[in-house]
Parts: C-alpha cells; structure tokens; sequence
C-alpha cells in the first residue's frame, strides 16, 4: 500500500468519524435542559411558537436532525442563534485565522524553547540548568494561564511600558496591553499562551532524553568515538522527539483553535469564546459547527503527525503497520 | 444614600451650545462595549450592548433628552388626542438614511409591521402590544396591516388598544424603530450583520465593524443635530475582561469604563471619582407557591424578613447597591410626574429577626407542622451567583434555624426549572423594559410567563388591569400602590437588592448619560476636551 492509498484511507475513516461525532453532539445538545430562547424575559407563548418556527425547533428532533445534516452536505452550517444575522461558517472564517495566528506564534515560542530547554535540562541533569527548567515547567504546568496572562499584562503592559514612555517622553506603548492590531500585539499573549506548552513539552523532553541517554546504542555511540554534538543530535534528540510529535497534535489543533482565557484577557477576536458561549448559550447551530470545524482539524492534525513519524523514525512505516 | 445619585448622572454637563468641533483635530471617543453586539437587526434585537449602539445610529421618533423626559426625534413634534388613544407624529423635513433616501412615514409603518410580523420572530415584539391589534397581529390572527399605525404623507398615526402613559417610551425601543424595506429585504437575513448591511439615519453611521474586535462609529453630517454632536468618532472595544479593561483605562486607552465593587479602592487611591447610577435592576428571591410548605405566605415572609440586606450589600456585593423592600426599583418614574419610590414608602424593615421568627411560628402553626421546614434554593453556578447565594442561605439558617440548602445550576438549567416550576426558591432578577411601575408589576399576574412563583390573586389581577385601563394618572398611582403593597403582603417574592453600578471617566469628558431605563451610557451629549 502506497502513502497515498494510506491517506485516502484514512480521510475515509476520518469522515466517518466527524459524522459520528456530529451526530452524537447533536442529540447529546438536544438533551440539555432548557432551550436557546429561553432567557431571564420569558416572552409570550405566541412569540415562542414564532421563533421556534423561525430556527425549524418545531419540527421533530430526527426530522431537524436529517434536516442539519442536509445542509450540512451543501455546506450550509446554519445561522447562528445568539449572534441573530451572523453566518456560523462566516464566523469561524473570521475567527479562527485570528486564534490560528496567535497558536503558531505561541506554539514556536512553547514546542521551540521547551524543546531547547528539555535537551538542555537533560543532558546536564541535576546541575543547575535542569532546576531551573524543571523550575520553570513546574511555574508553566502549575500556575493557570489567567494569572500569567494578567500577570504579565500589569508588569510589561502597564509598568515596563509607562517607564518606557517616561523615560522617552513620548506617549508609544510600547508593549500593547491588549487587542491585536500587530506585532507588538502578539508578544504578551503568546508568552502567555505558550508558557504552558513550553512546561508540557520540556519536562516531557527531559524525561524522554533521559530515557534514550541510558540505552545501550547511545553508549555505543560514544566509544565509536563520536563527538558529543553528533550523539545527541543524530542518536538522542531523534529518539527522544517522538513522545513529543505524539502529544503535538493535539496540542496544535487546541492551540491553533483558540483558547478562550487568553483570549479573553488580552481581547483577541479569536474563536476561543465561541466554543465556551456557544454551550452557555445554547446557540444549537454554532455549538454544531464548531465541534464540526475542531474534530476536522484535530483529525487533521494527528494524520500529520503519523506522517511526520514516517520521516522522523525510519523504522515506523505507515503504509505496512496499522494506522 | 438616595440623594447621592441623581436620576440621571448627568456628568459635568458642559456648554454644550459651543462643542462643535469645527477646524480642529479629530475626537474620538474609547469606550469598551465588553462584547460583540448580538443583533443589530433594531427590530429583533434584545441586549443592551446592541440598544446603546443602536440609539446612536438608528433614531425612531422620540429620543429620551438628559433629564429623564423625551425630545424630538425623527419627528418634529407630535400631538395627542384627547382620550389618550391616537397619537400623531409630525416627521421632521430633510430627514435622511445613510443611503441618501428621505425617511418617510412609511418607514414607520413598515418597521412595527416588520417587528410584529410572526415570520420576523421578533422576542420583544410583545412590548408593543398596547398598538392596537399588535397582539393579533403578532399572534398571526389579523394580517400584518391591521395593526394600528398609518402613514398620511409626513405624518405617523398610532393608534392605542388603550392610553398608555408610557407609551413614549416603548416608541423609543429599538423594536419600535424605522426599517427601509427595499433596504433590509435587499439584505435578507444578513441585514444588520456588517456595517456596510445596514442603513443609518441617527447621529452616528457604523464606519468600521471588525468582529468580536471593535465597532467605530462616525458622526453622521446629514443628521438634523448634527451640529450639536460634539464627537466625530466613537470606538467601541469588546473587551470582555474587567481586569483587562480597568488596566486600559488607567492607561487612558479608554475613557469610560465601569467599576466592579471589589476595584473601587483602586479608583480612589489613583484619584479617579467613581459616580454611583441605578441601572434599574431589582433581584428577589422567588417562592414556589406551589410548594406545600411555600403556599403558606407567612413561611415566606419569615425567610425574607431573616434577610439582612445592608450586610448582604455591604459584604457580598461590596457596591453601592441599596437594600430592596418593595419591587419597583428607585428612580422609576411614578406615570404621574413623581418618582414612584419617593412617593411610595418600602414596606417593612429589614433583617427582621424577631418579625421572622413569629412568622414562622404562626406560618408553621396555620400548616400544622411541628417540626422545622427545611428549604433548598437554586441559582447560577457562577463564583458571584455562588457567594451570593451562600450569604442568603447562612442568613436564614442563622435567624430561623431552619436547613437551608443551594443548588448552583448553569444559566440555562436554572432558566428550565424556573419555567417548569421545579424548585422551592430561586434568587433572580428583573430589569425595566420601560420607565413606569407597570414593568415591574404586572409580571405577577396569574400565569404570566415571568411569574415562576405560580402567584395567583385574583385581586392582584384585577388591580393589574384597572391601572390598565385608567385614565386619570393620580388615580391609577393609587392603584399602583395597592398593587404593589399586595404583593409585598402577600410576599411571593422577598426583594433583596436594588442594584448600583459605579463607574469612572477621564476627566476631560463629560455629558455622559447613565440612565436606568433605555440605551445606557448615552454619549449623544457627550464631549471631550
């Protein structure tokens, strides 16, 4: 088999997948108590009945549900409940670029620097630089992202940046509160954002390396007589890395997707609000097409990482092993 | 306390005659909206982020002035008939939509029929029921054009099921507001859904819409005031974080921003005054009068009377809120040219214990219970809703020594078990649709859809509709007031709270309007230095 039947496959079953998924969101939505049109003003019977009418609530669940799923196949996923005259899709096509943008610089700044760190950590292990990362992983997993995100907000938004404009003389913010306009915009949320995913990935780096550092081959390496840089780059970090690549699907499809506390902090018009406001809401048809959209991408995601496997470990080959 | 806050904070309200900003640079005015406005759409519209920025870019007939009463509009002036049933509006001459078209009488006509029409699914469409045949209309009974508003060349004539003091007040909602209808059936269901999909004839068009972002509205040159319009821009943020929006405002990002109790001290210690307004907003506790034990009204006085409401806003809301013993909320006008809590006195003291405890004695007595009741109370699963709802529950243990137990809920579950009448007590809240005692009584009528408490007094009712229907505004006060009182007697709903609201500016503005009924802040008048 082919890398390309291989993939064909898989897009097969991942089809399948997100189709099951939908179709169990879908019910599961429907069994939650209360209803999008239910609000502290009650409304009258006959406005009720009218905007039952109007989003098709009247009709039986499975006749909505073949109804969904019709348009669904035309690409139509409905207008959204709370934001009355937006499209879902047009939503998600504005938001999603946003939250992207702002996973990727997080995500080079966390896989980047907790990659480094981990090797780091590793091969000087109980020195000095492995406290300090181990330090700085504990910081990152234990302290929630709120605190960072509004920590370094008041420390380089609001007094870094004033002493700056003091010391100049001049009213340039330097480093942006928040929103996001530029580059300057994106410097505190990525950190933020990405601090937790340099904690996640660095102890994960560590424990990894550690692991390879004590195999056999990695001793051979050494009395073969090569340098210590060759050792770590050709025989350790290559074996080490894949635990790491495994959990990097996931990671990206959340990060890339939005989240919605940094995003709320830092005011990014990304598409983390919508995942939690949608639910609280009950806005059916936006709860929908973002479980749709995120079950795709995360599909997605881990399909490229099963590849990148292929290129990273030759010894994993796709096409003759299970999926 | 009550003196402290005006009616309407009219801040530093400042010549105004001269704030054209003829020549010099730009004004642009920051505000933080806190969220992507819902629904532009005026005529199905329903949350208050969307009305503020509607009554700056959409004008109906009336506009409500700085002082609490009404000016002209889109109409120039407006007559009454003698019974109080037909009321015709004279539109202003020159009056445009954004797209150079004359806003016409027809334009009325077409957005009550537009808001009431049943394919519109209008939520709020049930505020304009006092139009005659509205209701049927609504209710898909009588065809669209029966209802009562014509066009006769510039004039708009409503015509009444019955006087309505306040009906001012409803033409003003976003509901009740002009459409141009080859404009909007053009748009179809996208209408209102970017700045270029909708039509403007206020004293700001939206110039900009970046969603979920900010909303940047510009001074519109052809409104008929608009040389009294003293900003050329206004940009609205959605910032959604209080903490985040504190922080801008410090670093004058903003210009206005509100105040949570808890920040307050932050405010003062930076020099920043922190003025007090009512947003109109009473929460109560509500009591399943179906329950066996809760039927009994002087079980369900003793739980109120065990409230303390001054620690409860002291020490849990940490504001200015002000204890509630009565339902209309302070600065409502009375429908008679008074402030209805100024002439109508609360109904009983608070934190009662000793009135509390020989209520439940006497309650417990009628129902032949000799062992204590045990309560349980549901509410939001928020940390405020939470922290809230235990004050209240470790205040009617302490007083009656009765069990008392929360049951936190997401909104929306709390919201179905309200309606289903599944609970024993809710805590819950009730803001003003428009400014009369009306909107905060006859939602107790027997199975009225807001009335979760299955209250059911056949007197109550019967007071409900003679305000209704009475003409004589000194009369149908009185009526007001009894009504009122009966309810406190009877005590469905313990009142706990009126809500206060602070907020703060930078001190070169000023004419900002904070209003407890209709869109809030209101920056028509609003300058900055």
């Amino acid at each position: 088999m082919s890398l390309f039947s291989y993939i064909m496959r898989r897009v097969l079953i991942s089809l399948l997948t997100v189709f099951v998924v939908v179709s169990i969101t879908f019910f599961l939505m429907n069994l939650m108590p209360g209803d999008p049109f239910i609000g502290n003003k009650a409304v009258p019977k006959a406005i009720k009945d009218n905007l039952y009418a109007k989003y098709g609530l009247d009709k039986p669940l499975f006749e909505r549900y073949l109804m969904y799923l019709g348009n669904l196949a035309k690409g139509d996923l409905g207008m959204s409940m709370t934001y009355k005259n937006q499209k879902v899709i047009n939503v998600i096509k504005q938001a999603f670029p946003v939250s992207a943008d702002l996973g990727i610089r997080s995500l080079i700044f966390g896989v980047i620097g907790g990659l480094l760190l981990g090797v780091i950590a590793a091969l000087h292990h109980n020195g000095p630089w492995d406290t300090t990362a181990t330090l700085l992983a504990i910081i990152g997993v234990s302290i929630p992202g709120f605190l960072i995100g509004t920590l370094v907000q008041y420390i380089f938004g609001f007094l870094f940046s004033n002493v700056i404009k003091d010391v100049f003389n001049t009213t340039y913010q330097l480093i942006p509160i928040a929103r996001w306009e530029g580059f300057r915009y994106t410097l505190l949320p990525s950190f933020a954002l990405g601090f937790s995913s340099l904690a996640l990935t660095s102890r994960m780096m560590r424990t990894s390396m550690l692991d390879v550092l004590h195999q056999d081959y990695i001793k051979t390496a050494k009395s073969k007589g090569l340098t210590p840089l060759q050792v770590t780059w050709r025989h350790t970090i290559r074996n080490a890395i894949l635990p790491v690549i495994t959990v990097l699907g996931p990671m990206t499809a959340a990060i890339m997707t939005g989240t919605f506390v940094i995003e709320k902090i830092f005011a990014i018009p990304g598409l983390g609000k919508f995942f939690v406001q949608s639910v609280q809401m009950y806005d059916y048809t936006m709860i929908l097409g973002l479980t749709l959209f995120f079950s795709t991408f995360l599909i997605f995601m881990n399909l490229v990482v099963d590849i990148a496997y292929g290129f990273i470990d030759p010894r994993i080959r796709l096409a003759k092993g299970k999926a | 306390m009550a003196k402290k806050v005006a009616l309407f904070a009219v801040v530093l309200m400042a010549l105004l005659a001269s704030c054209s900003n003829v020549g010099g640079p730009a004004v642009n005015l920051n505000i933080n909206l806190g969220n992507e406005p819902p629904n532009l759409d005026q005529h199905t519209t329903t949350d208050t982020i969307s009305i503020q920025l509607l009554s700056l870019v959409v004008e109906g007939l009336v506009r409500y002035d700085d002082k609490g009463g009404y000016m002209p509009g889109m109409a120039e002036k407006w007559e009454v008939s003698p019974d109080g049933t037909v009321y015709t509006f004279t539109l202003r001459k020159g009056a445009q939509w954004s797209n150079g078209e004359p806003v016409k009488a027809e334009d009325f006509v077409y957005g009550l029929r537009r808001a009431l029409d049943p394919v519109t699914a209008s939520e709020y469409a049930y505020i304009l029921y006092p139009i005659k045949n509205a209701q049927a209309v609504n209710e898909g009974t009588l065809p669209v054009d029966q209802v009562g508003v014509a066009a006769d060349g510039n004039k708009v004539i409503y015509t009444l099921e019955r006087p309505t003091p306040y009906i001012l007040s409803i033409l003003n909602f976003p509901t009740a507001m002009p459409g141009n209808q080859a404009f909007i059936e053009a748009q179809g269901a996208e209408y209102a859904s970017e700045a270029d999909k909708h039509l403007y004839n206020g004293p700001y068009t939206i110039k900009e819409w970046l969603h979920s972002d900010k909303i940047v509205l510009a001074k519109n040159p052809k409104y008929w005031n608009a040389k009294n319009i003293a900003l050329d821009t206004i940009t609205g943020y959605m910032i959604a974080d209080s903490n985040t929006s504190i922080t801008m405002f410090f670093n004058k990002e903003l210009d206005l921003v509100g105040v949570p109790g808890t920040r307050l001290q932050d405010f003062t210690d930076k020099g920043y005054a922190t003025p007090t307004y009512s947003d109109g907003a009473v929460f109560y506790l509500e009591f399943n009068t179906l329950d066996p034990v809760l039927a009994n009204a002087k079980i369900r006085k003793a739980i109120s009377f065990a409230v303390d409401r001054a620690g409860f806003t002291r020490n849990v809301l940490m504001d200015q809120s002000q204890p509630a013993m009565s339902i209309v909320a302070p600065y409502i006008s009375s429908g008679a040219g008074s402030i209805f809590r100024d002439v109508v006195p609360q109904y009983f003291n608070d934190h009662d214990v000793a009135a509390a405890k020989a209520m439940l004695a006497e309650g417990m007595e009628e129902l032949g219970l000799t062992e204590l009741p045990s309560f349980s109370m549901i509410s939001d699963d928020g940390d405020r809703a939470k922290s809230m709802a235990a004050a209240i529950q470790d205040m009617v243990r302490t007083a009656l020594g009765v069990e008392f137990t929360v049951d936190p809920m997401p909104f929306k579950a709390r919201l179905q078990k309200m309606t289903d009448k599944d609970f024993q007590i809710v805590f819950a809240g009730w803001g003003p649709d428009y400014n009369d005692p009306m909107t905060f009584l006859d939602m107790w009528t027997t199975g009225n859809g807001n009335n979760h408490t299955s209250y059911a007094s056949p007197a109550f009712d019967d007071l409900i509709l003679k305000a209704t229907n009475e003409t004589d505004l000194a009369a149908r006060l009185e009526i007001l007031k009894a009504a009122e009182k009966m309810l406190m007697d009877d005590m469905p709903i313990a009142p706990v709270y009126f809500r206060m609201r602070n907020w703060a500016f930078q001190e070169n503005i000023s004419g900002v309007v904070r209003r407890n009924v209709g869109p809030d802040p209101d920056l028509y008048w609003t300058v900055k230095k």
